[in-house]
């Protein structure tokens, strides 16, 4: 646990132990550092990856503890560190901020059916919730998860969600916006919301919703659960803005002038999303 | 790095200010000469030697003619990175306002017998070849040339804070030349482009006494109607301020808020 | 303490004394506008002074510091430690020392930035209360002319031209332990002085523009005529941010070979804070492009939301108070207490 008068700004070191292509644009970092090991964090939290010389980035952390070691899947943007970190090899230093921000109330669902919604690299953030519920079954529900990529070619953690797709206790079904004819595959093809617009349950009010994904997902999804009988309080989101100090000091990450996605968030319902003006842009 | 990375240096049209600026690093020239090998200097080297093959290509001025469009395709061909200093190579200079005057009148009014000029409309460098980066500025600010060599070689992109220098101005507590309340001083009728010029210098010229002159180029984010607007509401005429904007983006920025 | 009074003169002598032991910023005249600056002399203070041109968070939110070095291929992070001499700040204006209180709850929140911190637990403000409004002033709005915490001395200057001493911590009380013969203690007869002093200064303060209603304008929404029209004139320049003693944003960098005992090493790196302000588009683009708040109407929205409804809400104080010296600084002329007008619809 960080000591109260601990400095923020500082980073401690983390070799990089594997680096793992999840896709064309993605790959996956396994760190290890005795610092690391005793961080404790929770599913929906964040953290800050330092590259050295180059800069720092808010990065959303897709394990659990339960899990040796620790990953984080990050993807290329072609912003100055995300670049810098996919020319970066294993036994490179990087460091770490955190654990920051608010985690999903996972403590809070406990009786409930969950439905998870992935979009694209949504779904890294929720997969550390995925893990967290299958690692303590028996204190949930039913349990769907729902994953949309643009083409086939964008899943990542393939052989994890081929595994959660064979339990007894857990539905899996994923979706693309499209493919082309050589690549196609027989599942579902069309938008996130064409499998969410089936999801009618009987009673919606025992259902919680985690979603992750481009906010403007966000929308469409909201309004395509709404219509099956959920209510914004019920859907959790997790929001992305610019963030540098991850501490609710810098104001980057601050949503018109009343809430920090870096310490308010960045796990919001939606309905504390919609409340706040611009909260889905 | 077994074998220090090639860099050459290249004049185009322009005064060699920027050169100057890169020697009167003094100290740290030396520093940063301790990463590369300079393969071609004309202004600092006695025998320029090798244009070719190079990791770096350091460009300094703005192409005017044929014969420096092609010498800049060369470059290009033979350099990894090229990156350019100063306002000419960057936006065209003070040289560009040519392109938006009257280019037969500018011309009699330098030369006094056409038959020998080969001048061409100005050019920025990034309009003719591929440039990696830019340093802005006239002359450049060699505190940040060297940080750009230096984040080039340790293979990141050079660091840029991308805001106007009203953000360098008040850092530094400057008087403001451009409050709306305030007549403006007495020896200077001009008005001061930071709020839509690119920082970088340190807020160079309003720390020295003047309004800034925008050699930088504008901001990404550049209100520049608005800027005009706030001109025109100081008794300034259209003129003046569209040769303020212009007075060194001539050679690229399209002239429309010239004419409106 | 028992406020005691102090001559003009011997006030000066007092600074004399205090700059033997400390440094000491004041007030001076300098480009036709106020400043803060060290000084050497009692004398180059400009006691008449209303405003400076830039607040005092300077003193503790540096415009531009280093936060730590490590080596590009080792980490090995090293926080730089901030210059924590004993300084003091003479003749800080109550509203800043309101700010001051402000961005003190801000830089120990959740979590405690060592930077800011010590640099203000190193300072000592003395307060000088303002007895007339100044060129731009509605601190009296803002709930900001008389802070009741934040300063180790205040000084109130009465009718008579004596001064009022009181001591606003441990601190302060210390300061004038070994220079009591220069003051004298207060009588019963000046009670009624200091009453009617304060009883001016109270009226000269009240408040000007109904700030009641805010909130729940807010919340409603009906707000966005006033970005808009905004909007067709603000420069995205970021003065206002700058100058204004509660705006606190800054921008994060690494710096690659530029140490100052060591240039051109390509192994050490920086970690470069900076001022910067939420007004500029780049403050909220991120790689691959996107913009947060692409348009200067939500950002401006973004700015007063933050000082009229998200401040207030987190710290229980307002979010500007009320110094004016973005009225005097806007190059287009944007007021807030203008913009406050318009929202209460007064
Ligand atoms: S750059 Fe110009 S407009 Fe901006 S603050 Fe400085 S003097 Fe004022
Ligand atoms: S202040 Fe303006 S004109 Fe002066 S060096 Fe900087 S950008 Fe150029
Ligand atoms: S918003 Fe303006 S008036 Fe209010 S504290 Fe800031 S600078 Fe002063
Ligand atoms: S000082 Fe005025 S023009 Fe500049 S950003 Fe602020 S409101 Fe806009
Ligand atoms: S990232 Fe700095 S305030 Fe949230």
């Amino acid at each position: 646990m960080r000591k109260p008068r601990e400095n923020p700004y500082i980073p401690f070191d983390a070799t990089i132990t594997k680096i793992v292509d999840l896709n064309e644009e993605s790959k996956s970092f396994h760190l290890d550092s005795s610092e690391l090991r005793k961080m404790i964090y929770q599913p929906g939290q964040f953290i800050q990856v330092t590259v050295y010389g180059v800069g720092e980035v808010a990065i959303g952390i897709t394990d659990t503890i339960y899990d040796e070691g620790f990953e984080v899947a990050i993807r290329n943007t072609g912003g100055r560190v995300t670049s810098y970190l996919h020319t970066m090899k294993v036994g490179d230093i990087v460091g770490i901020r955190g654990p920051l921000g608010k985690p999903f109330p996972m403590d809070d669902f406990k009786g409930k059916n969950l439905l998870f919604i992935c979009a694209g690299i949504g779904f890294w953030p929720i997969r550390a919730c995925i893990k967290h519920v299958i690692n303590h079954r028996e204190d949930y529900g039913k349990l769907l998860a729902i994953f949309g990529v643009r083409n086939p070619s964008l899943f990542t953690y393939t052989d994890e969600i081929e595994s959660w797709m064979s339990r007894e206790d857990m539905k899996v079904q994923r979706t693309v916006d499209s493919c082309s004819d050589e690549d196609c595959w027989d599942e579902n093809v069309g938008l996130i919301t064409s499998l969410t617009d089936d999801f009618k349950p009987q009673n919606p009010e025992d259902w919680i919703i985690l979603c992750c994904g481009p906010p403007v997902a966000f929308k469409f999804i909201g309004e395509s659960l709404n219509k099956n009988g959920f209510n914004d309080d019920q859907i959790w989101v997790s929001l992305e803005r610019k963030m540098k100090c991850g501490i609710g000091k810098c104001n980057h990450c601050l949503i018109h002038g009343t809430r920090y996605v870096c310490m308010d968030g960045p796990v919001f319902t939606l309905g504390e999303a919609r409340d706040m003006p611009g909260g889905l842009d | 790095m077994s074998e220090k990375p090639r860099v050459g240096i290249f004049g185009m049209t322009s005064c060699y200010g920027c050169q100057l600026e890169i020697i009167n690093l003094e100290e740290n020239i030396l520093r940063l000469l301790d990463h590369v090998n300079i393969s071609y200097w004309r202004l600092a080297l006695e025998t320029p030697s090798d244009p070719k093959n190079l990791d770096i290509a350091i460009i300094e001025g703005s192409a005017s003619n044929q014969e420096e469009i092609e010498e800049l395709r060369e470059i290009r061909q033979n350099s990894k990175i090229v990156i350019t200093i100063g306002a000419c190579a960057a936006l065209g200079g003070v040289q560009g306002m040519r392109n938006l005057m009257n280019n037969e009148r500018v011309m009699s009014a330098a030369y006094s017998n056409l038959s020998g000029v080969r001048a061409t409309e100005v050019k920025a460098i990034h309009e003719v070849i591929k440039v990696d980066y830019a340093v802005r500025g006239c002359p450049i600010n060699k505190e940040e040339f060297a940080a750009a060599i230096l984040h080039l070689l340790a293979g990141t992109q050079p660091p840029a804070w991308n805001m106007p220098v009203c953000n360098e101005c008040k850092i530094k507590g400057n008087e403001c030349f451009f409050e709306r309340k305030k007549p403006l001083p007495h020896y200077q009728s001009r008005v001061c482009l930071g709020p839509i010029s690119e920082a970088g210098c340190g807020a160079r010229c309003p720390s020295n006494g003047m309004p800034c002159d925008g050699c930088r180029g504008w901001t990404e984010d550049a209100h520049v109607k608005q800027w005009i607007k706030e001109g025109l509401e100081r008794n300034q005429t259209i003129e003046d301020l569209a040769m303020l904007v212009h007075r060194y983006s001539g050679g690229t920025k399209d002239s429309e808020i010239a004419k409106e | 303490m028992i406020p005691r009074f102090i001559s003009q003169e011997a006030l000066k002598e007092w600074v004399e004394h205090l700059i033997t032991q400390f440094s000491v910023y004041a007030p001076v005249q300098e480009k036709g506008d106020y400043d803060f600056a060290k000084i050497a002399h009692a004398e180059e203070i400009a006691f008449d002074f209303d405003r400076t041109r830039m607040s005092i968070k300077g003193f503790f939110l540096k415009p531009e510091e280093k936060l730590m070095s490590a080596s590009a291929s080792k980490g090995d992070p090293v926080a730089s430690s901030p210059d924590t001499s004993k300084r003091i700040i003479f003749g800080a204006r109550p509203c800043d020392i309101t700010a001051l209180n402000l961005t003190d709850n801000v830089f120990v929140k959740d979590f405690y930035d060592p930077y800011y911190m010590k640099r203000r637990q190193s300072t000592i403000i003395i307060g000088i209360r303002c007895t007339e409004k100044c060129r731009t002033c509605f601190c009296g709005t803002m709930d900001s002319n008389n802070p009741l915490t934040g300063y180790d001395i205040m000084l109130t200057e009465m009718d008579t031209g004596e001064i009022l001493i009181q001591a606003g911590s441990d601190n302060g009380e210390k300061l004038f332990r070994g220079s009591r013969h220069l003051t004298r203690q207060s009588s019963e007869e000046d009670q009624s002085l200091i009453l009617k002093t304060f009883k001016k200064i109270t009226e000269t303060f009240t408040p000007d523009i109904p700030t009641t209603g805010l909130k729940a304008i807010i919340d409603l929404g009906r707000t966005e005529f006033l970005w808009k029209k905004y909007e067709k004139i603000c420069l995205s320049c970021g003065q206002c941010v700058f100058v204004c003693p509660t705006c606190w944003c800054f921008d994060v960098k690494e710096i690659v070979g530029a140490d100052e005992t060591d240039f051109g090493n390509l192994d050490k790196t920086a970690r470069i804070r900076r001022w910067a302000s939420c007004l500029y588009k780049d403050y909220h683009t991120v790689s691959g492009g996107h913009i947060f708040m692409p348009t200067v109407a939500s950002r401006l929205e973004n700015y007063y939301k933050h000082k009229l409804r998200g401040i207030p809400e987190k710290f229980g104080v307002w979010g500007c108070v009320g110094c004016g010296r973005c009225v005097s600084t806007c190059p287009v002329g944007i007021d807030i207490r203008e913009s406050l007008k318009e929202l209460t619809g007064d």
